[in-house]
């Protein structure tokens, strides 16, 4: 599910609206706007009246303002958008009630319907709506409460919370002196370190967990069974003690799988730190479908880029990244995407090209055999799960690939080739894997960008493109298009 | 002022009795749900142990002792609810409901022993002792079973363990964490109970939780995560937790459920106040409060707080957590925080271990002792000891000294007494001190 799958219709429109304008640099015309969305004038009107409605107590900070042919956001400085899709959806009624289920644990219709001030068949309605959303989670609400195994449950609302809660929020609830003990008795019983990410996301996690700790009649019946092979697991065990020593001090009666729970949180959900997660690797039992996949992956992912090997720092982060991935794929159903996975996929394979998503397509289809889950219909997880093994490919093949050295040799005059030169420098100074300087005699390149049309001239060099005098967008796709084939 | 207290148990009967020192003119009344007042939680201990000879010996105090102070007890009054707004508070007193209102609330209704967690809680033959009637029953199920199960490895479950044993009963133990008494000891401490347990017959299953309790026929049956056990009887051991279902909502809880109070023991609720084991206690050695089921805390809150319905004047100084017992021949004591607790702590700790003669003259009987201390400024975070002679009331020395936040330095030149026949040259309490590198 996406996060906006919270919003009605209505809302939905303004954050896309939103959002189209963050995207475009924040001036659209009133016409792409409402081609791109799909709907009338007169909606977008409206729309963009509730919108200045709704940005009111922002005071000026963002503000949305339309002349009837384009449509402009200002945000000051120190404003940050995401402050306005989080009250969106924190505003919303589905998401009101899952917080609702959250905080009580179990209602009645009459109690919920009060504290919430809706109708009971409105109730009915959202509780249908929202059920079809948690459905790819595996969990829903019925009869009072939320049904489905206990991880998943705990999985949902940290996906969701995670993404609500302000970074000043964790700093005031979130890390208390409980959780802050917590903290230390991870890192000084797994003797690891701990960064300020991966502290906010184990207070999160334990707020969630204390939270539902105490509910009778938790479903464990997957995670046992995923666990088994886990057993004599090293970390596994460390949690065990770790758990049942921390809620010993409270009164919250913990059962076995409460510290399965945890030790798939710490080792799936970015807590580790790659550091240590390299020194869990050289203990952990080998056998465990986690295990196996991230082994066979690897090998897959270095197979591919023989003969060129690696370096070791980046055998291991491919491991770390893979660890983490493959956890979540193997104990988890369902995800919160917060970005639309194709657009992701289209711009990653636009820039590396095809191969790279077909060995994306076969890391998934090998680790969805290894884990014998079937993927007659693609999940939401396995999709993002995808976009994520591209991620990590591209971080591969960003190391990998041998640095370029590009020469520039603009035959012009002295002033012309000064600023064409400068232009190219600039805008491939974000392209990651080369090396851009004037071109020098004796030297060699890897592609010289030149406006000489005879390529013979250049008889070090590997590759040249010509450039014309009136430098164009056109020119530098190809030049990036020919930097990305030579690096392969 | 009419002051309303729920709870007739340690907590709530010293708030009572302090209350009525200090307010004169105030109308005190206490509910309390059973048909007496003041039960202690471990008769059954010690009666089966053949400290006290009968139940009726389990009161600390009765209610005609309170109603010579003036403080009105209502007797099997069970409160359903209240409500905060118009600060009443209902209950049912032989299927009557009554409503009375009240200036000043207090909440002191201890804890309850149940589990959410495991199934079958509802048996009749699992052994409870918080209760007069559970205590009864408990003695007759104790007549008539030879295997009994205890589930906790806690100081109660080691107490059960030993009655048990002294009834000459079969006992098995499980517990989920890898040790005995691991809330209170390092393992290596609690190394020769263990030895003396397993030697007189106990049957340990450690790093075992129970799931299920099942009656089949005249046998209970106790279903772990790894193991099906068997036995007559299922002695509940394990944690409490606080037994306040009639609170009214708007009063705010812990993530654990039990009340949230300021350190005046306020709760969220103006005029609502909240002591004993329906809250978390302050820690004496953090900011952190925990939930510790302990009479100390009942009592010493229940003081603290007829200073606070007034004026917010005295703050409650916190729990350091002090033990003692005496199970299978050996006097154990402990306070603060174990070595194992440590990593929870933000700072370095060191640790030291001390064995000596319990006196000059008595060289064949030792006492060890472990200090916990804070590496870099010195203070003392906990003490453990174990020892066959009873040596329970050294811990509260260490106590003490937690509390003061003295220094391992400090602690070293303490003033003791010396006599040959009943201490060394040396107090153990100062050798502790002395270790310091």
């Amino acid at each position: 599910m996406r996060i906006e799958d919270f919003l009605e219709k209505r809302e939905a429109f303004q954050v896309a609206i939103l959002k189209k304008l963050i995207l475009e640099g924040g001036r659209v015309s009133y016409e792409k706007l409402r081609k791109d969305l799909n709907i009338t004038k007169a909606s977008l009107a409206n729309y963009l009246e509730d919108i200045t409605i709704y940005l009111e107590e922002y005071q000026g900070d963002c503000q949305v303002d339309s002349d009837g042919v384009f449509v402009e956001l200002f945000l000051t400085p120190h404003f940050s958008i995401m402050t306005v899709y989080i009250n969106y959806v924190k505003r919303s009624l589905k998401y009101q009630l899952i917080d609702y289920i959250f905080n009580y644990q179990e209602f009645t219709v009459i109690e919920i319907s009060n504290d919430l001030s809706i109708s009971e068949s409105s109730l009915f309605r959202k509780i249908k709506e929202l059920n079809s959303l948690l459905k790819e989670f595996n969990i829903k609400i019925k009869n009072g409460r939320i049904y489905g195994e206990e991880l998943q449950i705990r999985y949902f609302y940290f996906q969701v919370f995670w993404f609500l809660t302000t970074y000043e929020e964790y700093q005031e609830v979130l890390l208390t002196n409980q959780n802050q003990s917590l903290i230390n008795g991870f890192e000084k019983e797994l003797d690891i370190k701990l960064n300020d990410l991966s502290r906010r996301r184990i207070s999160l996690w334990f707020m969630i967990s204390k939270k539902r700790a105490s509910v009778s009649k938790k479903a464990y019946k997957n995670i046992v069974q995923k666990m088994i092979p886990y057993k004599e697991d090293y970390l596994n065990k460390q949690v065990r003690k770790l758990i049942l020593l921390y809620f010993s001090r409270y009164s919250i009666e913990v059962e076995e799988e409460e510290s399965m729970i945890h030790f798939i949180f710490l080792t799936t959900q970015s807590v580790l730190s790659e550091k240590a997660f390299i020194e869990y690797d050289l203990v952990r039992s080998r056998r465990t479908p986690t295990a196996l996949v991230d082994t066979l992956l690897r090998e897959t992912i270095l197979l591919y880029y023989l003969p060129t090997k690696p370096s070791i720092a980046l055998e291991r982060k491919l491991t770390f990244y893979l660890s983490q991935i493959n956890g979540t794929l193997y104990f988890f159903e369902g995800a919160l995407e917060l970005k639309d996975s194709q657009e992701f996929m289209a711009k990653e394979s636009k820039t590396w090209g095809e191969n790279l998503q077909a060995l994306s397509e076969q890391l998934l289809k090998t680790a969805l055999e290894t884990i014998n889950e079937s993927n007659s219909s693609r999940s939401s997880l396995e999709k993002l799960t995808l976009v994520e093994y591209s991620t990590v490919l591209s971080i591969v093949d960003f190391t990998i690939s041998k640095e370029l050295i590009i020469g520039i040799d603009l035959d012009l005059m002295e002033m012309h080739a000064e600023i064409l030169t400068q232009t190219l420098m600039l805008n491939l100074k974000n392209v990651i894997g080369i090396t851009v300087e004037k071109y020098r005699e004796h030297h060699t390149y890897d592609l010289v960008i030149t406006t000489n049309l005879s390529s013979r001239f250049y008889t070090r060099a590997t590759e040249t493109y010509i450039v014309s005098e009136q430098f164009s967008k056109f020119d530098l796709n190809q030049i990036k298009t020919r930097i990305n084939e030579l690096k392969i | 002022m009419r002051i309303i207290i729920i709870g007739g148990s340690f907590a709530g009967i010293t708030a009572a009795l302090t209350a009525r020192k200090k307010y004169k003119e105030a109308a005190i009344i206490l509910l309390e749900k059973e048909e007496k007042i003041g039960f202690i939680p471990g008769t059954l201990y010690s009666l089966l142990n053949g400290e006290i000879d009968s139940l009726e010996e389990g009161y600390f105090i009765t209610v005609e002792e309170l109603e010579r102070l003036a403080i009105q007890v209502q007797l099997n009054a069970t409160v359903e609810s209240m409500d905060t707004n118009s600060q009443k508070v209902t209950y049912n007193i032989f299927h009557q409901s009554v409503t009375i209102p009240y200036d000043k609330l207090i909440l002191a209704t201890g804890s309850v022993q149940d589990s959410y967690q495991v199934k079958g809680m509802e048996s009749n033959k699992i052994v409870k002792y918080k209760t007069i009637e559970k205590t009864r029953v408990a003695l007759e199920l104790v007549e008539k079973n030879q295997v009994f199960t205890i589930v906790g490895g806690g100081q109660i479950g080691l107490e059960m363990a030993d009655a048990l044993i002294n009834q000459k009963k079969h006992v098995q133990l499980i517990e989920s964490m890898n040790g005995l008494v691991a809330k209170y000891f390092d393992q290596e401490m609690i190394a020769p109970l263990l030895k003396e347990m397993e030697n007189q017959g106990v049957t340990f299953y450690f790093d075992e939780t129970v799931k299920e309790i099942e009656e089949i026929e005249e046998t209970v049956i106790l279903k772990t995560q790894n193991h099906v056990i068997e036995s007559d009887c299922a002695v509940f051991a394990l944690s409490v937790k606080p037994n306040i279902p009639y609170l009214d909502p708007k009063v705010r809880r812990h993530e654990d459920g039990s009340v949230l109070v300021d350190k005046y023991l306020k709760t969220s609720i103006e005029n609502v106040f909240a002591i004993g084991d329906t809250i978390q206690m302050q820690s004496s050695l953090s900011n952190e409060t925990f939930y510790i089921s302990l009479v100390n805390n009942a009592v010493r809150t229940g003081i603290v707080v007829a200073d606070n319905l007034v004026h917010s004047q005295t703050p409650f100084i916190g729990s350091a957590r002090t033990i003692g017992t005496k199970v299978f021949g050996y006097y154990i004591a402990s306070t603060g925080m174990t070595e194992a607790e440590s990593i929870f702590f933000d700072q370095k700790i060191a640790v030291r271990h001390v064995s000596q003669p319990i006196s000059l003259f008595n060289k064949q009987q030792t006492i060890n002792g472990k200090l916990i201390y804070n590496a870099v400024s010195g203070k003392i975070l906990g003490a453990q000891f174990i020892s066959k002679t009873n040596i329970l009331e050294k811990i509260n020395t260490l106590s003490l000294s937690i509390q003061m936040g003295l220094t391992v330095s400090e602690l070293a030149q303490k003033d003791y007494f010396f006599h040959p026949a009943w201490s060394t040259v040396y107090d153990i309490t100062n050798q502790l001190g002395l270790m310091k590198d």
